[in-house]
């Protein structure tokens, strides 16, 4: 035993304390880096020396610098992430559609709806008057303008959301790079014996945003490396990572596949869930229904105008008051634009006769779509979109409780705390001092031993 | 519990979202003063608010409606009234005829008449808004005429004069509101207001005084005016009371309208208010919490 082994501990326990404030530093300058990972320096005492029955200890060294992080939490958030971005998107989205719709307000098809068929009724007060028969003309012009405009605007948002999809695939195409890149590098890091806590943290934020798109299956292996299948389909490993593609069916639905169009990836969460959703399921649906409205006017209107009588001379009959209707375009017919005599308002020829506007009046009240009005069946839509548009904001919202709790968590377990550091800080430091004191005191031993000689 | 800067940086943000959302959503109804902006404010809501607007807007269509048919009516009154006066001033005329003082000249007798007769046409071709009163629904032509070879001299026009104007005041009534040609002055075959009066003028000019079964005929014909002229003042009521219930529903609807969608400005002042509060105070705790760290005191 030399005065010798006083230099060792001091030196050892300088170099300890120094990387310990490194570590340290680190956490404090990581402590805004919300991807971040505290770092905890886990001191341990060097393996003592035996001597004549006596174990002398040797000192301090750092046993590990250990990264701070429930791996359970972060599976959750993912999951939840996925959640909520699913329920997020499709507000998004179907808050477009319902503006689309302008309800509740006279520019909707409600009221224009409504306008249209009192517009007969009003024309029948009065059956020869020209100024009724324009007003009859504009109300159904108005009318189809914003059936095709809503039509128009739903289409709008489809061709959007088939190249918004597009764009997600090519962004979980390239967080899958990364993530495989990642997956290398933390194996050859691990191989060679040391933490990859950075790079972890990094995989994790990466995982994180992938998480929001697409709903994920994240495996831990042995070596730190992390296996990932996105709706059922392997997505990538340490080894490999796989290529998406999107592509549209012959019956007009968006799938996303691998590369070679050998699996199809079954979601159930995520935005590209949500605009698959939307863009095979949701506005079909809404477009039908607008169809069927659409189709309900045209033919009930044109099958009742058909039997009246014009109001020229001579009399015409069999006129169909809109030429045609299809996928949510209803034209008025170009003739009685031209000529609004051409509206057949009277059922036997009188020009004073008005019982063919009754009927056509008449039709608002008839239960002419599935054994309800027009009218209903409409504000039944309107309800169908706002229930769903509620639905889906309201699941956002209490997903983002949720994940606002898990963030909570991983902020409390993981995030760092500058207080906290801080006293490490003094605490490192006071070793430090105490370290280089010792030293100090080393030093004056040997020169007393030597002065003494 | 472990507290870190970023727990406490997440929650003050995330309670400082959820102050700005709920002031946002105050603040919208506010301006709009509508609790009901899109749809999905309140599915149920809208779908009574769709409904709602649709039935304001067919009362005012059926109150249009009503107001139209007024005018319409009253000139169909003031027609009969015409008319019925004609028929009076022939009835004092035929009483005068075979009163034994005045007996004389036939033939002044004859022209009185005549006046008399050429107004009631005049009154039975009565056009208002483009429209015969007595026509129908033919307002092509005027519906009766002289085609001077007698007989019968005075004749129809227009083949049809029955056809009712009907007008719709809610949405299953539709009341008809004209008096027919036909209804008031019956077929013209000879047997009718004109061409009989038309006959007595011609037996006074040859000198014969009209038979008591032809004053009765006129008289049954006043009688018949007097009754369409109740018929019509009934229409007239009827389109006044529709009017008044017209008005009654749409205040109702009006005010099932503002419950469904007005916002209770008081209330809401008071959230915004109170959501303004809780927001300096947000702001002013965060300023005084956030900045702190042991950093300092060292």
């Amino acid at each position: 035993m030399s005065i010798n082994k006083l230099f060792d501990i001091s030196r050892r326990s300088l170099l300890t304390y120094q990387a310990a404030l490194n570590a340290t530093s680190n956490n404090i300058s990581n402590a805004s880096n919300p991807d971040y990972s505290r770092q905890r320096v886990i001191l341990g005492a060097e393996r003592p020396e035996y001597t004549a029955n006596l174990s002398f200890g040797s000192g301090v060294k750092i046993e590990d610098i250990r990264r701070v992080r429930d791996t359970i939490i972060d599976t959750q958030i993912w999951s939840f992430n996925s959640k909520e971005s699913f329920a997020g998107k499709q507000a998004s989205t179907l808050s477009k559609l319902e503006a689309l719709l302008s309800e509740p307000s006279e520019l909707g098809l409600s009221n224009l709806t409504a306008q249209f068929f009192n517009s007969w009724d009003k024309l029948a007060v009065d059956p020869s008057s020209t100024a009724l028969r324009n007003n009859v003309l504009n109300t159904a012009q108005n009318l189809s303008g914003k059936l095709e405009n809503v039509y128009e605007g739903y289409t709008q948002v489809k061709d959007d959301l088939k190249l918004e999809t597009a764009q997600t695939v090519e962004s979980i195409n390239s967080y899958l790079q990364q993530i495989h890149t990642l997956n290398k590098e933390i194996y050859a890091v691990k191989a060679g014996g040391n933490t990859p806590n950075d790079l972890l943290d990094q995989r994790g934020a990466i995982i994180n945003e992938l998480s929001s798109l697409a709903n994920l299956n994240v495996t831990y292996n042995q070596d730190d490396t992390v296996s990932i299948s996105i709706g059922g389909v392997y997505a990538v490993d340490r080894l490999h990572s796989q290529t998406f593609r999107v592509e549209e069916d012959s019956k007009g639905k968006l799938n996303v596949m691998t590369e070679d169009g050998g699996s199809k990836m079954a979601l159930n969460s995520g935005e590209l869930s949500a605009n698959l959703t939307i863009y095979n399921k949701v506005i079909p649906e809404y477009q039908q229904k607008l169809n069927t409205i659409g189709q309900a006017i045209y033919d009930s209107v044109n099958s009742v105008h058909a039997t009246g009588q014009t109001n020229t001379t001579p009399t015409q009959t069999g006129i169909n008051f809109f030429s045609s209707f299809s996928n949510g375009v209803l034209v008025v017919n170009e003739n009685i634009i031209d000529d609004p005599n051409l509206i057949a308002a009277s059922a036997n020829g009188d020009d004073g006769n008005n019982e063919t506007a009754l009927q056509i009046a008449a039709l608002q009240e008839a239960l002419l779509i599935n054994g309800d009005t027009i009218s209903n069946t409409y504000s039944n839509f309107v309800n169908q979109i706002a229930n769903d548009l509620q639905t889906h904001n309201q699941n956002t919202e209490s997903y983002q409780l949720v994940l606002n709790q898990l963030d909570m968590q991983v902020a409390e377990a993981s995030g760092v705390s500058v207080d906290e550091e801080m006293v490490n800080v003094l605490k490192f430091q006071r070793s430090y001092d105490a370290a280089a004191k010792l030293i100090k005191v080393a030093d004056e031993m040997f020169e007393t031993l030597l002065n003494s000689f | 519990m472990r507290v870190t800067d970023r727990l406490l940086q997440n929650s003050y943000l995330y309670n400082l979202n959820t102050n700005k959302t709920a002031m946002t959503k105050t603040q919208e109804q506010l301006t709009t003063q509508s609790k009901i902006n899109r749809p999905s404010d309140s599915p149920l809501g809208t779908n009574r608010l769709l409904r709602l607007n649709s039935e304001m807007q067919d009362i005012a269509t059926y109150l249009d409606n009503v107001t139209n048919s007024f005018a319409n009516v009253d000139a169909t009154i003031n027609a009969m009234d015409g008319i019925q006066t004609q028929l009076q001033s022939v009835l004092v005329d035929l009483t005068s005829i075979n009163n034994a003082t005045i007996e004389g000249d036939l033939n002044s007798f004859a022209d009185q008449l005549q006046v008399s007769l050429d107004s009631i046409m005049e009154f039975a071709n009565t056009k208002f808004n483009g429209k015969y009163l007595f026509g129908g629904t033919d307002h092509s032509q005027k519906p009766y005429g002289n085609n001077g070879t007698p007989p019968p001299e005075y004749v129809q026009n227009t083949t049809d004069t029955s056809g009712e104007q009907k007008v719709k005041i809610s949405s299953n009534i539709s009341q008809k509101t004209n008096i027919t040609g036909d209804e008031l002055f019956g077929t013209i075959d000879g047997t009718d207001m004109f061409n009989k009066i038309d006959t007595i003028i011609t037996n006074l000019r040859a000198g014969v005084k009209p038979t008591a079964t032809e004053v009765k005929e006129i008289e049954d014909f006043s009688a018949k005016v007097l009754n369409k002229l109740s018929a019509a003042g009934n229409i007239k009521n009827r389109l006044t009371d529709t009017e008044e219930l017209l008005k009654t529903q749409q205040l109702n609807v009006e005010e099932l309208i503002s419950k469904e969608k007005d916002v209770d400005m008081a209330r809401a002042i008071v959230d915004y208010e109170n959501q303004q509060f809780n927001l300096d105070l947000t702001y002013k705790v965060s300023s005084m919490i956030l900045p702190k760290s042991l950093l300092d005191y060292l």
